[in-house]
């Protein structure tokens, strides 16, 4: 929105400075227009997820598409780092380990929901490869705006013991507990996106939205 | 002569106003009881249950403050009422971004806007409870009609606290509210106190006196003739293009005004 008319304005009032002839204003996104861009996709993503989180939770079956089940958390290996945290904490986090905090969080969602292709009904399974899609794109957003910042991006996921995500103790999936399991996937994530919103809303003030990438041609210099 | 009652079922209700500081729960009987009552409130949070700190005023009020952030699991608020005769309770299950609701925005001000008759200035403030702001903006939503007219027209602002109205039927006085909500999570906020504004006139004589014998004309009849904006503007004693537009546009505000009125 307005960050992008800031943008175009400083484009080309700087292209048209006499004194910079071999100036060439293309149109790069500097870091602030890729948290704005990442921003917005996790609006998008979250809007997608209200259509697919019932599909998801029908899926699983009762209790779990009930609207008050409100299970107790048990102790089991968690796919995805949760999105709580201490208030003081997450307001003194670095620009980088907040990044850093989302890429992991959205890399490891991805994993999990991509184990889950093929089960489902036809209907849920479009719509969780078409979610997988933009979250992928989340994904790389996240990873473009690191990069821009030069972050280095934090390590991919351990491989899981036993190749299956949720095996802990080796015994034989209980179809209870592993649906169990998917229903937290599902409120992880979309505790994620809601902190995403603000995690990137605090970004977008501490980077300046014009920060320009100008690449200077070698003519006449 | 009054009879003692048991409590009935309590109404309760939880909300934050000041995110992410916390939030507060009040409560109140539906009914009287005639006796003394006491109150126990109890908050659950997963495993853990949390103190909710009763507030010196009002009475029927306590509030907690967050320890964390973006929690996946819901807070369980139980409200007992105890009286002599006996005892009622009523639960509350939510989501830390459900209750979310930013109190009105404040000191809304309106103004007109001089040599813009079409035109009025709306300014407001965030909530003063609102805490941070910055990493918590919020949106707002601002609606105003002319008094005359039931029907108001809405606008959503994503950023910033003010506003201008440029499609206001000139001289007619406006009522004006703004609303906010939390950017991304939970709900708007009740309206804002309401302002009256009228958009800027110019106000020679004549020029009432016209506008007046045109306005009684046009509620009386069926058909309405708009009045010839030329005899106004002549009269005007206007100067320069600017006025021009004035004349014209409070003629074709006045038709349409008329138009209403068929």
């Amino acid at each position: 929105g307005d960050s992008w008319g800031i943008f175009t304005f400083l484009c080309a009032a700087l292209c048209n400075l006499p004194a910079l002839p071999a100036l060439n204003c293309t149109e790069e996104l500097g870091p602030g227009q890729s948290i704005q861009k990442t921003y917005d996709l996790t609006r998008y993503l979250e809007h997608q997820l209200r259509t697919l989180a019932g599909t998801y939770l029908n899926y699983l079956g009762p209790p779990f598409n009930e609207p008050d089940f409100n299970p107790p958390r048990l102790a089991r290996a968690e796919r995805v780092p949760s999105a709580t945290v201490d208030l003081d904490l997450w307001r003194g986090l670095t620009d980088n380990a907040r990044l850093a905090a989302n890429y992991r969080a959205y890399s490891r969602v991805l994993c999990s929901l991509r184990a889950l292709d093929g089960q489902g009904t036809a209907e849920l399974r479009h719509r969780l490869g078409h979610f997988c899609s933009s979250l992928q794109g989340l994904v790389l957003s996240i990873a473009g705006v690191m990069s821009s910042l030069g972050y280095p991006l934090p390590a991919g996921p351990p491989p899981q013991p036993g190749g299956a995500p949720t095996q802990p103790g080796g015994a034989a999936p209980n179809d209870f507990l592993k649906k169990m399991d998917d229903f937290w996937l599902l409120k992880e994530l979309q505790t994620w996106l809601w902190r995403s919103a603000k995690d990137f809303n605090r970004l977008k003030k501490k980077v300046p939205p014009a920060v320009v990438t100008l690449r200077m041609e070698a003519r006449g210099f | 002569l009054l009879l003692a009652v048991p409590p009935k079922e309590p109404v309760l209700m939880c909300r934050s106003n000041n995110y992410p500081k916390g939030f507060y729960c009040s409560w109140h009987l539906p009914t009287p009881t005639y006796i003394p009552n006491s109150f126990n409130i109890s908050v659950i949070h997963g495993t853990r249950e949390m103190v909710c700190e009763k507030d010196v005023f009002p009475k029927n009020r306590c509030h907690i403050r967050y320890l964390q952030l973006f929690s996946t699991v819901k807070y369980k608020v139980t409200l007992t009422v105890t009286n002599a005769l006996g005892k009622s309770s009523t639960t509350l299950t939510f989501d830390e971004f459900a209750i979310v609701k930013p109190d009105p925005p404040e000191s809304v001000v309106a103004k007109p806007v001089p040599n813009n008759p079409r035109r009025l200035e709306v300014s407001w403030q965030n909530p003063s409870s609102w805490p941070d702001p910055e990493s918590f903006p919020l949106k707002f939503f601002l609606r105003y009609r002319p008094l005359i007219l039931d029907q108001w027209q809405h606008v959503e602002l994503s950023d910033g606290t003010s506003h201008t109205i440029t499609d206001a039927y000139a001289g007619k006085e406006y009522i004006i509210q703004v609303a906010a909500k939390d950017n991304d999570i939970g709900t708007w906020s009740d309206w804002s106190v309401a302002v009256h504004a009228t958009p800027w006139t110019e106000e020679p004589k004549h020029l009432t006196t016209e506008a007046q014998i045109t306005e009684t004309t046009s509620t009386s009849t069926s058909s309405f003739m708009p009045p010839p904006t030329t005899k106004i503007c002549d009269k005007g004693a206007v100067v320069g293009s600017g006025s021009v537009a004035v004349c014209w546009t409070a003629g074709l505000v006045l038709a349409a005004y008329g138009v209403l009125f068929i």
